[in-house]
């Protein structure tokens, strides 16, 4: 705890020096300098692939899941995520496809045989093979076509005791900064870096919970995890972000 | 930003969805999300035009925003005050957006620096304005990233009147460089 205190001094009296690009690199080279070199994230992502190799169920395991190149075949998936899936004729991101499979597949019960932690830490896995690929999110289905509109109506909507969008701040002030921290927009890499290791709460995020995150700081609270905002505002930032390239385990604050 | 506005329009153009459909995802993230959705006709129009209102659409917008505020019996409350709720995170947390006090170092810069906005001094037509500023900016910014605090009953009158004193007064610590002023 207290390293993580002394950190968190050192990064304030460099936050006015550096843009908050270079300031993010920093940041995170002192970071595995004071750690030993170990990236914390690399400690989720271990805890998920034990997790991946040992789960089974209904005679089954989680190499016969289908993340949308094939049962097992994790190169890749996390890049072209979220997609349509026909076996559940929807469109699902990361966190949601883990659940689905999990259910419908190995048969079992959310809450039950596994919960919250379980899904972060697969999903911090799962993405790690698709680590410094590009972004590829595609709207071929009509169900990817209809779930990105529904993003892009979310992005922009306008609610809440702060009356703020995404859009009202993600689009219009990328660049400047709230409070101490930098507003950047899809493009300049807002969903690349998910499932991140955040230090300033020492937790695992995926996109959703970093989605949560901002709708709780404008006072609207949070859609549940795997819920259709989560999964229609993942393909609509994704989709923005087309060709950029994934930086998981992510290092933020 | 209008780049990628356009961008998407010549590569997407037909992605329309109704609003039945749209109201059945919201629904889904379950009810108190669903609840905190909800928009007001502003933030509807807002939301629909995020590159700025039409011009047609401009008159009605305002005369709207200006018949919400309600003004208190006095404009200019206690600057002492004011200064609490500009910096309590759940009142105005205005450090968020703009610089303030000089000492504060952890300001945002998404709204303009309001250091030494007492400059401008404390005649009524100052006072007027800042007053509905807070307490509905979207009167002269229509769909502005600033939150309608009073709209909102985020912050009650007296203590946007507290915030223009703040802002305002030779006294505060804000304003520095006004004469007499800054302690
Ligand atoms: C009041 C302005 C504001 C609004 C409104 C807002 N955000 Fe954010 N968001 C931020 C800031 C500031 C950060 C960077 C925080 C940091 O660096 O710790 C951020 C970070 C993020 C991140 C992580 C980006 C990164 O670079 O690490 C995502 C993803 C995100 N926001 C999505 C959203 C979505 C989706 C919405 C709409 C539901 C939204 N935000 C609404 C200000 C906002
Ligand atoms: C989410 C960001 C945000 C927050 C929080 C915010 N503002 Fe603003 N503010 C803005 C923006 C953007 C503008 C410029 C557009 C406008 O005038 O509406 C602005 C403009 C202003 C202006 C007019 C400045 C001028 O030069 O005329 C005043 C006064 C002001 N804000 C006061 C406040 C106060 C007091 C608070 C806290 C109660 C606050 N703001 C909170 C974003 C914000």
């Amino acid at each position: 705890m207290i390293r993580w205190l002394l950190f968190l001094g050192l990064f304030l009296s460099v936050a006015f020096a550096l843009s908050p690009a270079e300031e993010a690199k920093r940041q995170r080279r002192l970071f595995l300098e004071q750690s030993g070199g170990v990236h914390p994230g690399e400690l989720f992502v271990a805890l998920g692939e034990e997790l991946y190799q040992s789960l089974e169920g209904n005679g089954k395991t989680m190499a016969d899941c289908d993340f949308g190149k094939g049962p097992g075949v994790l190169e890749g998936a996390y890049a072209e995520l979220p997609r349509y899936f026909p076996d559940t004729d929807r469109v699902e991101d990361l966190d949601t496809r883990i659940k689905s499979c999990l259910e419908n597949v190995l048969g079992l019960t959310y809450g039950q045989d596994f919960g919250r932690e379980e899904v972060v830490v697969l999903a911090s896995y799962i993405a790690t093979f698709s680590n410094e690929m590009p972004i590829n999110v595609k709207l071929e289905h009509p169900k990817e076509k209809e779930m990105f509109a529904i993003g892009e109506k979310l992005w922009f909507w306008r609610a809440g005791q702060m009356d703020l969008s995404c859009a009202a701040c993600h689009d219009r002030y990328p660049g400047r900064r709230i409070r101490l921290s930098p507003i950047r927009n899809p493009e300049q890499g807002l969903s690349d870096h998910w499932p991140g290791y955040t230090f300033s709460f020492d937790k695992m995020y995926t996109l959703e919970d970093r989605v949560n995150f901002c709708y709780d700081s404008i006072q609207i609270p949070h859609p549940e995890f795997y819920s259709e905002p989560h999964i229609a505002l993942a393909l609509y930032m994704r989709y923005r972000a087309n060709g950029n390239l994934l930086d998981v385990p992510g290092f933020t604050r | 930003m209008r780049a990628w506005f356009l961008a998407l329009g010549l590569l997407v153009p037909a992605l329309a969805v109704d609003e039945a459909r749209v109201a059945a995802a919201i629904q889904s993230g379950g009810p108190r999300f669903a609840q905190a959705m909800q928009q007001d006709e502003s933030e509807r129009v807002c939301s629909q035009y995020p590159e700025g209102l039409p011009a047609d659409r401009l008159s009605a917008f305002v005369a709207r925003e200006r018949a919400r505020v309600v003004l208190p019996e006095r404009m200019m409350g206690d600057w002492r005050r004011g200064r609490e709720v500009f910096v309590t995170p759940s009142k105005g947390n205005c450090y968020a957006c703009h610089a303030g006090e000089p000492a504060e170092p952890a300001f945002g810069d998404v709204g303009p620096p309001l250091t030494n906005y007492g400059l401008r001094g404390t005649g009524e037509a100052i006072v007027r304005y800042t007053y509905e500023k807070i307490y509905n900016p979207w009167i002269t910014v229509p769909c502005s990233t600033m939150p309608r605090y009073g709209v909102n009953a985020r912050l009650t009158p007296e203590e946007i009147a507290d915030l223009v004193a703040y802002l305002l007064s030779p006294e505060s610590p804000i304003n520095p460089a006004v004469q007499g002023g800054g302690q």
